[in-house]
């Protein structure tokens, strides 16, 4: 069973800035769900296969040539910025943990 | 006009004998939106100028005497989370309420080159999590048959408008059986092709390994002609399957016939006992009984439990979820919080939080549970192996029988606020649909009458990979045949 300490782990992991007062509503609901998987344990899977993807097809591969991308400038985007041609982002580096 | 039960056949011919203009259906059909979507709720945004002037290229196009394609000027509902290009694809959800698509779907694009005309997108339930459209953030779709009752989901939208006669046809999406289950709901034909027959390129992603586009329509032969359109190999989705281009809607013939002669139809027991509502094996059954007398054998098949594809379904569909919901941070496009933080996770953290609604909140930090190191073991890589043995089991049972056929879903369509407190209601609602999903077979849910309450009951029937016209097939001789 999960505990509102692990919920706030898993949104933290997942970056949502889920506040204390709502861990217990998912904490009830993750653990209802991974319930629901318990059933699995019934079955036996040793030596089986993993299924990622059902048809088969592997590596497809196109010519390494170039081809245009999305113009960007043609398109209404608040979060792009059209003068210098790229999103803005926050601080990525340093002054964390 | 009078707009309900339209096919596409129908208003191809009556704009090619100049009974009315594309333009003039398109504006009946906006006219019929204005009169009853403030209670269905079928739509999320109304797309009226593009509509008609798309209608308009095709009145031009008739007036030129030009051929036009038979769903040119038949107006459609897309689902809100198909790209369309300078229109809004919410996904059903806040956290992209504002998104503006920079390009078409690869379906939108080949419906776009036959003069499709699409009146607005649909309403779903958000990023596809359910089967009701309760979980949108844009409020449920209620069901045309019983405006107390859910439209299903997670294409509900696209399901209502067509059962509504506010669009012709309606294109969805399943990643269970989100176009089954609404298309049993709402008493229309739905199909979706094997896994890889629709390119998902420009599809808000879902679960990667499972989605696939679909049709909902009034006839099987709109679902044959809509997907000849759409189907077929694309360079921009590496899933995409380098087959021959499809010939369905052509090939359509209403016969029972089999691999080996006689058309073996299995009937899993584990979809017609105590867990399905009465109504709906009842009214399977007469259905099945149909079929036998018009000659098809029925065969008693024993599949694994649908519990096993329940749990394996909500393991590997919320772990795909919290992987392909991580790029929806607000940093590029979605939503972005009013609060500021120093640091560009903290910000992404912040936005995701006011984005996303309760459902994709669960499934992704269950998602990411699954996938964790110590847990992935137990959860995704257990859940796939299951998968496995559930493609292995359908394998066994089509050495034997053609098809598959079942109730579509367990129950009729539920009261409005069915999914409170429920988190697990659409993998339970969709337990008969999870196990062909989970194999990407070809599938279809057609009408087969109503419950006590006046409510469709749907039926489904899939074959092995590729066997989409089989599939159709089944359901036009059901469609022409043994309908009522």
């Amino acid at each position: 069973m999960l505990t509102d300490s692990d919920t706030k782990k898993i949104a933290a992991l997942i970056k949502i800035a889920i506040p204390e007062s709502e861990l217990p509503k998912y904490t009830s609901q993750l653990n209802t769900v991974l319930k629901a998987a318990d059933v699995l344990k019934e079955v036996d899977t040793s030596g089986v296969k993993p299924t990622a993807q059902t048809h088969g097809l592997e590596n497809i591969l196109r010519e390494d040539e170039v081809k245009p991308g999305l113009d960007m400038q043609k398109y209404p985007n608040k979060q792009f910025n059209k003068t210098i041609s790229a999103f803005e982002v926050k601080q990525v580096i340093g002054g964390g943990e | 006009m009078d707009l309900t039960k339209k096919t596409i056949q129908q208003v191809h011919q009556d704009l090619i004998k100049k009974k009315y203009t594309a333009v003039e259906i398109t504006e009946a059909y906006f006219e019929e939106i204005s009169q009853k979507d403030s209670e269905i709720n079928a739509f999320i945004n109304l797309t009226k100028t593009e509509a008609l002037a798309q209608a308009e290229v095709v009145d031009q196009k008739i007036a030129r005497g030009e051929q036009i394609s038979l769903i040119a000027g038949v107006p459609a509902a897309l689902k809100d989370n198909f790209n369309w290009l300078s229109t809004k694809t919410t996904a059903g959800s806040n956290m992209l309420k504002d998104y503006v698509s920079p390009y078409n779907a690869t379906v939108t694009e080949r419906l776009l080159q036959h003069d499709a005309v699409f009146l607005g997108k649909a309403n779903m339930d958000a990023f596809a999590h359910g089967s009701s459209t309760e979980t949108s953030d844009f409020g449920v779709t209620k069901n045309p048959y019983n405006l107390d009752r859910v439209a299903g989901g997670s294409s509900g939208g696209s399901a209502a408008a067509v059962a509504a006669g506010l669009a012709t046809y309606g294109i969805g999406s399943e990643t269970a059986g989100s176009v089954r289950g609404p298309a049993a709901w709402c008493g229309l034909y739905g199909f979706a092709p094997t896994y890889g027959r629709i390119s998902r390129y420009g599809v808000v992603a879902m679960g990667s390994s499972l989605d696939r586009p679909g049709v909902l329509a009034n006839n099987v032969e709109d679902c044959a002609i809509v997907t000849d359109l759409i189907a077929g190999l694309d360079e921009h989705d590496a899933t995409s399957i380098p087959e021959a281009p499809t010939n369905y809607f052509e090939n359509l013939t209403a016969e029972l016939k089999g691999k080996n002669g006689k058309l073996r139809l299995g009937l899993p027991k584990q979809f017609i006992d105590e867990r399905i509502q009465p109504d709906t094996v009842k009214k399977v059954m007469e259905a099945v009984e149909k079929f036998k007398v018009a000659g098809a054998e029925i065969v008693e098949v024993d599949l694994l439990d649908p519990k096993f594809s329940i749990a394996v379904y909500t393991i590997i569909c919320r772990s795909e979820v919290s992987s392909n919901l991580a790029r929806i941070d607000g940093i590029r496009y979605g939503h972005v919080s009013a609060q500021t933080a120093a640091q560009v996770l903290d910000q992404i953290s912040l936005n995701r939080y006011e984005g996303l609604g309760n459902e994709a909140k669960q499934r992704s930090m269950t998602g990411a549970y699954a996938l964790s190191a110590g847990y992935y073991d137990a959860y995704y890589k257990k859940a796939q192996q299951v998968r496995t043995l559930i493609i292995e089991d359908f394998n066994r049972v089509f050495q034997d029988v053609d098809l598959i056929i079942g109730p579509t879903m367990p129950t009729t369509a539920p009261k409005l606020g069915v999914t409170a407190n429920d988190p697990l209601f659409g993998e339970t609602a969709d337990m008969l649909t999870e196990p062909s999903a989970l194999a990407g077979l070809p599938c279809i849910s057609f009408p087969v009458g109503v419950d006590s309450e006046g409510l469709p009951i749907g039926m489904q029937a899939f074959g092995p990979q590729f066997a989409e016209q089989s599939v159709l097939n089944l359901a036009y001789f059901y469609q022409q045949n043994l309908a009522e």
